[in-house]
């Protein structure tokens, strides 16, 4: 009898036991069973289980074969008296008409005081999905309708200034425009110096600005040394900005018209070198000299009627 | 010092110039510009490579200048095979004393003349640029001053370049000037044919001593030179590195490096060297451009464009100078 009692014990309790495991439950849906190519499919996972229980998130992708997942959404929990049901949510789409499987997706979980880890499947999901039907006897047409875009009277603002300030740049041009033609109208003609008589203008230029009563002798005989030079390089065509006076007075020699004023101009340059390379400090009467010797240098060699002087004068407006 | 005094004292104190060129004068005929450009690197206490073909009197140049001055001189042939140890002297083992002893090469000398210094290795070309730059040489674990004067004339062969080692451009530098000579004119040969042929042997009197030339360096020291040179050789040395800043926007091409600081400093210093040997004490622009190739055209490299228009370091420097405005 005994054993008899024993035995159904045992019996009950084999049974039981699942059926108290069983506790914690999972479900797979999707809103419908046929879809078109390329549509979401909103597929949701609801998990039941006690307090005391610790679910893992479901891992899906694995199992999802065809189809593509998309997005994951937020999971969600709802408690409601010491049970509770947690929601993970998948958008998927398929690209391929077929029928769908979504096989049983393992959910993992533990109870407390039991290190077992234990799982529970979700049920298989089945759905249909389609391509859409071409009617090739209609007309191409949008997929959708142009979007209608309400009418914004700030924009309209924004349209009739941009034409405003368009048209006031435009009338600003025009009249600069107007202004510069009025003006070159009235430009006085050309008048090209003559090397000499831009040199005798800087000369006298030179004077007026009195450098060396101010104490700037070396400046001074920089200044009238260049003029010279300047001079020469048009009215003799010779590069004597870039040659020392040595070499300055050797292609003079070779200039007849510059004959009267060689041993002059000797003077002059070596005059103003010892000035501006030793330190030299000349009388007075030794600047004024300089200034007469420089006229007289000028007007020595020029040249009033030449063809070829005129061309090289400098355009004064 | 007032520059009128130092004209003064320039005038009486470069009197041996004339002497010295007159004594030199004597025995080689024509190449003045280059005995003058080797006054310059003796006053400037410079080098000078020297650049010709063979018998342009290179050798008996710089001998009959250690004559004049009754200097030591020492010939050194470069060839592939020196040593080191052959130019600054070695370490000898004395097996009776049982010591080293140090025998002091040929380069502790006033007057050097590295001849064709292409032909030796590169270690041997450093051993004696280091000397050059540093005026000193160690041996073993003794340094010695080397001679004062000391001026080193480096020759090198424009032909025959097969096995040479050509200096590189960082050692090239070290000198001071790079004078080219070239043939003497048809009298001038005349003359040296009747010399030779005739031995006429006037010999070279001491006219200057070294201390003499040292206190000449001195004074070189002193000749005035302007701001308005100065800026006169930055110019030329700028245009060199950015023509395009000074209108030769056509250089550009050409340049393939411009020259050094350097370049500015010996240029400055030749210049100087220059006005001392002309008896005058202050620079003037003539200074700075009879000078100006010599100092530049070796520290100036054209590009492979340049070398296929046949346009060298010379045309680009006249151009340069052709260019910037005298002051």
């Amino acid at each position: 009898m005994v054993r008899r009692a024993a035995l159904l014990w045992l019996f009950i309790s084999l049974i039981a036991s699942p059926a108290f495991s069983q506790v914690t439950s999972a479900t797979a849906s999707t809103g419908k069973t046929n879809y078109l190519v390329g549509d979401y499919i909103h597929y949701k996972i609801e998990i039941g289980y006690k307090s005391g229980t610790t679910v893992y998130q479901p891992m899906i992708q694995d199992s999802l074969q065809s189809l593509t997942l998309l997005k994951i959404g937020k999971p969600s929990k709802v408690v409601v008296n010491g049970d509770t049901t947690a929601t993970y949510a998948y958008t998927l789409s398929c690209y391929d008409s077929a029928g769908v499987t979504i096989p049983g997706i393992p959910i993992f979980y533990r109870t407390t005081g039991d290190t077992t880890l234990q799982e529970v499947p979700t049920n298989p999901v089945r759905f249909a999905v389609s391509t859409v039907k071409v009617d090739l006897q209609k007309g191409i047409k949008d997929v959708s309708a142009p979007i209608k875009i309400p009418f914004d009277w700030r924009w309209f603002l924004v349209w009739i200034g941009a034409a405003l300030l368009i048209a006031a740049i435009a009338y600003y041009l025009y009249r600069r425009y107007k202004k510069k033609k009025a003006a070159a109208a009235s430009v006085r003609p050309v008048v090209k110096l003559l090397p000499h008589e831009e040199a005798l203008s800087s000369l006298h230029q030179l004077e007026q600005e009195q450098l060396w009563q101010r104490g700037l002798v070396k400046e001074y005989h920089s200044a009238i040394t260049e003029i010279i030079r300047r001079y020469f390089e048009k009215r003799f065509d010779m590069p004597a900005m870039e040659l020392p006076t040595s070499e300055a007075l050797e292609l003079l020699k070779h200039r007849p018209e510059s004959a009267p004023i060689l041993d002059l101009t000797y003077g002059f340059l070596s005059n103003a070198d010892m000035v501006k390379f030793a330190k030299f400090t000349p009388m007075n009467s030794v600047n004024e000299e300089m200034m007469k010797q420089a006229y007289e240098i000028v007007n020595e060699t020029a040249v009033t009627n030449g063809k070829d002087d005129k061309e090289t004068g400098d355009v004064i407006q | 010092m007032d520059i009128s005094a130092l004209n003064e004292k320039i005038k009486e104190e470069s009197a041996f110039v004339d002497l010295l060129m007159n004594e030199i004068g004597k025995v080689i005929v024509g190449q003045k510009a280059m005995i003058e450009r080797l006054l310059i690197g003796l006053l400037s206490n410079g080098h000078v490579l020297l650049e010709g073909v063979p018998g342009l009197a290179k050798t008996l140049a710089i001998k009959t200048l250690s004559s004049a001055m009754k200097a030591k001189f020492q010939r050194i042939q470069f060839t592939p095979d020196l040593l080191p140890a052959d130019l600054v002297g070695t370490q000898i083992y004395n097996q009776r004393e049982g010591n080293f002893l140090i025998r002091k090469g040929p380069i502790f000398s006033n007057f050097i003349l590295a001849d064709e210094i292409n032909r030796a290795p590169a270690k041997v070309q450093s051993a004696l640029l280091e000397a050059m730059q540093e005026r000193q040489v160690t041996i073993g674990e003794q340094t010695f001053k080397l001679e004062d004067p000391f001026l080193v004339l480096a020759t090198e062969n424009p032909i025959e370049q097969e096995g040479t080692y050509p200096l590189p451009e960082a050692q090239v530098d070290r000198f001071m000037l790079k004078v080219v000579i070239s043939y003497p004119s048809r009298d001038e040969e005349l003359k040296i044919m009747r010399q030779n042929v005739n031995a006429v042997d006037d010999g070279v009197q001491q006219v200057v001593s070294p201390k003499d030339i040292i206190k000449a360096r001195n004074l070189v020291h002193d000749v005035y030179i302007d701001e308005k040179i100065e800026k006169y050789i930055l110019d030329i040395v700028f245009a060199t590195r950015s023509p395009k800043n000074y209108g030769l926007e056509k250089l550009t091409d050409y340049i393939s490096y411009g020259a050094s600081p350097r370049a500015s400093i010996n240029l400055a210093l030749g210049a100087k060297a220059m006005a001392f040997i002309k008896r005058r004490g202050y620079v003037i622009p003539e200074d700075v451009r009879g000078i100006c190739l010599d100092v530049l055209r070796h520290r100036v490299a054209v590009t492979y464009e340049a070398e296929a228009e046949e346009i060298n370091s010379e045309n680009v420097i006249k151009e340069i100078l052709n260019k910037v405005e005298v002051p």
